[in-house]
């Protein structure tokens, strides 16, 4: 307990993340309030159309999830945290619980706030949270921040520079992950089983094209169901901290 | 009470520290002396349990430093007065780090006070001069109330009253009782602080004793000598197998002390006008020690430093 309450004194006593939180809400809900101004008849809405924007905060609570391990690097605080605790495994695990709890909660936060921001402005709409798929078209986005927190962490424990690892993610779920569908036939193929897609395939279920717009995923054969898709994400996500916290074990701080 | 034994680091190519023995004792300041790059700050970082020894092992009261429970409260280290967040108050900086080992909050308050930072606790270490991170560096130290502390070159870069006062510091924690081992590249410093000295060149061990002892066997001393009878007082002292330098209207012998000189005078009934004992510098005396050991050669060999005294 004592770790977990280090973690969150080191994590608020700095400016960063309260910056990427404002930004990573601002981002989404902005986004969102365009895309719900636009909707109309040949665009009409829908729960899921409130979610569309989910990935710009993702990308940036990983972008704080990966900051709070590669600053630590960055200006040697690192070290003095092995000096207090030389179980270093404990000091990861706790960081992430920290980091990745708060990622989490942000992302029902911004979740919830796109869908009541899209009521307010649309209250004609039919945007009523009913079915099953419906809560994991909203609800579902915390988890997926979650997760792409725990991710970036374990990414940042092991390239350990700001620039590289944050370069790493923006470029691994924005980019990498699209463009290996330009792969004929087989391209499509693998883009069911990279976790980003599958995180958007929990969210969107099994409708990713909503309305108009074509969702994350759109196009895309995924052979889990929702529910199993983010079980997979999380799987990988784990994975790679745990690969992160044996390096840091073996590595000299 | 530190205990390394054969301890051994190796980066890649680099040997950086290279099978060191040595003991710290408590109750005294112990001076860690080497040239820039001998492996000081390796050999601190391994026996903080930060780097991995390549071979060899280092015990702090028996135990390897993963093994303490609570750590800060066995050991305190002041590496790199740059270790913290920029932008992290220095109360938030020593609160995190008395949470990790669960000390009460008022301990933060009182090392605040005793290096004399209470009043700009809540402003950012950024912003801090070089003069007030080392004095939160040392508040970081003694947090845990620790009885071994260990100071990589604290004194690098502080102005002369700092410097007294972090000399002061440590001379003062060590007559509490404590282990204190403090690394510097100036024999100069050391001898002003330190009792014990561990002296390394490359990561090897060059000497380790009382600092005096290891000034007094590295500094050459020559006695100064002048007399009315000078060509018949160095007759009689190379007689007596002394190496003599005629320099002025006096002579410089090597290897006696001024009693010697002194009785070999009388012996021979010549008058002695002067005979004063001459040390070249510390840092000569180092240098010629750590010759071999240095790592990157100015190349300007011995010929920069004017004998003097
Ligand atoms: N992390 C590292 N990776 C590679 N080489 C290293 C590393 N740390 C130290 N070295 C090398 O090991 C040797 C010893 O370095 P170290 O910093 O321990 O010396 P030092 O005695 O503290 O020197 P200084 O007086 O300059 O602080 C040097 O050759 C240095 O380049
Ligand atoms: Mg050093």
């Amino acid at each position: 307990m004592a770790l977990l309450d280090v973690e969150r004194i080191k994590l608020f006593s700095t400016r960063a993340p309260w910056w990427c939180m404002v930004l990573a809400a601002a981002l989404t809900v902005g986004f969102t309030v365009l895309l719900v101004a636009n909707a109309g008849t040949t665009f009409p809405l829908a729960v899921s159309t409130t979610q569309f924007a989910y990935n710009f905060g993702l990308m940036v609570v990983m972008v704080m999830a990966a900051l709070a391990i590669t600053t630590e690097y960055r200006f040697g605080t690192i070290k003095s945290t092995f000096q207090a605790v030389p179980n270093r495994t404990a000091v990861l695990v706790s960081k992430t619980v920290v980091v990745a709890l708060l990622a989490g909660v942000v992302g029902e936060i911004i979740a919830f706030a796109c869908w009541g921001v899209a009521r307010l402005m649309k209250p004609d709409a039919d945007l009523a949270i009913r079915t099953a798929s419906d809560w994991r078209n909203v609800a579902g986005v915390g988890p997926v921040y979650f997760g792409g927190a725990i991710l970036a962490l374990g990414v940042g424990m092991l390239i350990r520079q700001t620039a590289g690892a944050v370069s790493i993610i923006l470029v691994w779920s924005l980019l990498a992950e699209s463009l290996v569908g330009l792969v004929p036939t087989i391209g499509v193929k693998i883009q069911a089983w990279l976790p980003f897609n599958v995180a958007g395939h929990f969210v969107n279920g099994d409708e990713p094209a909503t309305g108009g717009v074509q969702g994350r995923g759109a196009g895309i054969d995924f052979a889990m169901s929702p529910w199993v898709s983010l079980l997979y994400f999380m799987g990988v996500a784990v994975a790679l901290l745990v690969i992160g916290i044996v390096v840091v074990n073996k590595r000299d701080a | 009470m530190i205990e390394a034994v054969q301890l051994t680091k190796r980066y890649g190519q680099t040997l950086a520290v290279d099978n060191l023995s040595f003991t710290v004792q408590p109750g005294r300041v112990t001076g860690f002396l080497g040239p820039n790059g001998a492996g000081k700050s390796t050999t601190m970082r391994m026996i903080l349990g930060l780097d991995n020894p390549t071979a060899g092992s280092v015990r702090i009261d028996g135990r390897t430093y993963r093994e303490l429970d609570r750590p800060l409260r066995t050991v305190g280290a002041l590496m790199d007065a740059k270790w913290l967040h920029p932008n992290r108050s220095a109360y938030s900086h020593l609160l995190w780090l008395a949470r990790s080992n669960r000390l009460p909050a008022r301990r933060v308050n009182e090392v605040l006070d005793l290096v004399g930072l209470t009043a700009v606790a809540k402003r950012r270490a950024g912003g801090f001069s070089l003069g007030m991170s080392q004095r939160l560096g040392i508040a970081a130290a003694l947090l845990g109330d620790p009885g071994v502390l260990l100071f990589d070159e604290p004194v690098n870069g502080l102005d002369p009253e700092g410097i007294v006062w972090i000399r002061r510091f440590m001379q003062s924690l060590a007559a509490e009782g404590r282990t204190v081992l403090v690394s510097s590249h100036l024999l100069s410093e050391m001898a002003l602080t330190a009792e014990d000295l561990v002296v390394i060149g490359r990561g090897r061990l060059i000497s380790q004793g009382s600092a005096a002892e290891f000034i007094e066997r590295s500094s050459t001393s020559t006695v100064f000598v002048r007399s009315p009878q000078l060509a018949k007082l160095e007759a009689a002292l190379v007689d007596k197998g002394f190496p003599v330098v005629t320099e002025g209207e006096g002579l410089q012998v090597s290897g006696a002390r001024t009693e010697v000189i002194g009785d070999v005078a009388a012996a021979i009934g010549a008058v002695v006008h002067e005979l004063s004992p001459q040390r070249g510098s510390l840092e000569q005396a180092f240098m010629r020690l750590t010759e071999d050991s240095v790592e990157y050669h100015t190349g300007l060999g011995d010929a920069v430093v004017p004998e003097g005294k």
